[in-house]
């Protein structure tokens, strides 16, 4: 057979041998083609070309991060709830204390704090999108900037809770003071767990360590950093703006 | 010329440009072909594989920026009354919220009994909130 043959042949049909020979595809192109499904995750030739197709996300109308981890939000929402409930209810009963109270925090920072951590909610919602079109180092990027966004509001807030305590104030001051430093303190813990989680994460994404299949990973990742701008957006008007 | 050697030979030489087109033969119906089921289509504006695109999430964060700084301006007592700068104040965080639950959290995708559920609970919070408050 002469070269016009072979080439022929090369460009043709592939016949079974070289189909089963061709290399694995990268599970994440599939789903960059337009495509509106994704491949069952699998490194391996064999079970690559064997895969079913799944639904899309929209399609299957699933909760994100996972059922386990959305009761956990539900409580935690349940929670803090409950602490802004007695926290109106304590303004109710002695409104000259709270008054005197708020007057000595900083609603600028509080609102500093707001911004940040809404930028790092964005980035974060924008790491699960990333990793979704399989862009490992944008996914790693964005759960960075996350995490950073994380570490600049504790700064603030330790900054915050430096000030109050020079001037004394401790968790018996008070009931406007008690309710701050517990409800703001349970929330930093969260923050702090929140970069906790966000950083090694990015980390790894960066590595190329997470495939279609981790998506649950980012996903609950991203739902818990959401979790806490949530608890935050509540927060920041109770105790640093309603007067 | 032994066949090995042709194609030794032939694997050395420069590939013409038409070899680096993508291949036709592979395949709508290949097993590793995208589905075309419209069934699983995504809504005009989405992008494959995702549940809300890098424009509407861009946009929340905007709208989220703005409710955060109107909040800030509506705290001052010479711009809203107490009460009404309250209510205004805990609309915008029931708002806020559910942008940030319904986009971010992508709740708008799941399934509609949390949805409801988590609503019910934010909006439910803020009125007891502005109803406890002085």
């Amino acid at each position: 057979m002469g070269r016009k043959g072979m080439r022929r042949k090369g460009s043709g049909r592939r016949t079974g041998r070289e189909a089963r020979a061709r290399p694995p595809r990268d599970p994440f192109r599939e789903d960059l083609s337009g495509s509106t499904s994704v491949l069952r995750p699998s490194h391996s030739a064999k079970a690559c070309c064997v895969s079913q197709p799944i639904p899309s996300p929209q399609a299957r109308r699933e909760l994100s991060g996972g059922v386990v981890l959305w009761l956990f939000v539900a409580v935690e929402l349940l929670t803090f709830g409950l602490f802004f409930f007695t926290f109106a209810l304590g303004r109710r009963a002695d409104p000259a204390s709270f008054a005197a109270g708020q007057a000595a925090l900083h609603p600028l920072l509080g609102m500093l704090n707001t911004c940040v951590l809404l930028t790092g909610g964005w980035l974060a919602a924008y790491g699960v999108l990333a990793h979704r079109r399989g862009q490992s180092g944008m996914t790693s990027a964005c759960f960075g900037g996350a995490a950073a966004s994380g570490l600049v509001f504790m700064t603030i807030k330790l900054f915050e809770y430096a000030e109050v305590l020079g001037n004394g104030v401790t968790f018996s001051t008070s009931n406007f003071w008690f309710h701050y430093l517990f409800v703001t303190g349970l929330h930093f813990l969260h923050v702090l767990a929140g970069v906790g989680f966000l950083l090694p994460t990015a980390w790894r994404a960066g590595r190329g360590a997470y495939g279609p299949e981790d998506g649950l990973t980012i996903e609950a990742v991203a739902v818990f950093w959401h979790l806490v701008d949530l608890i935050w957006v509540f927060l920041f008007p109770l105790f640093y703006l309603v007067r | 010329m032994s066949s090995d050697s042709r194609i030794r030979k032939n694997a050395t030489r420069k590939r013409p440009d038409s070899a680096l087109a993508p291949d036709p033969a592979l395949a709508p119906d290949s097993a590793l072909a995208p589905a075309t089921d419209p069934a699983l289509a995504f809504a005009p504006g989405q992008e494959a594989g995702t549940r809300h695109g890098g424009r509407t999430l861009f946009v929340a964060w905007l709208a989220l920026m703005a409710l955060t700084v109107g909040s800030y301006a509506l705290s001052d007592p010479a711009r809203a009354p107490g009460a009404s700068a309250t209510s205004w104040l805990l609309s915008f965080a029931v708002f806020k919220s559910h942008l940030i639950a319904g986009i971010y959290m992508e709740m708008w995708h799941g399934p509609r009994v949390w949805l409801v559920l988590m609503s019910s609970f934010l909006i439910a919070e803020a009125t007891l909130i502005s109803i406890v408050l002085p």
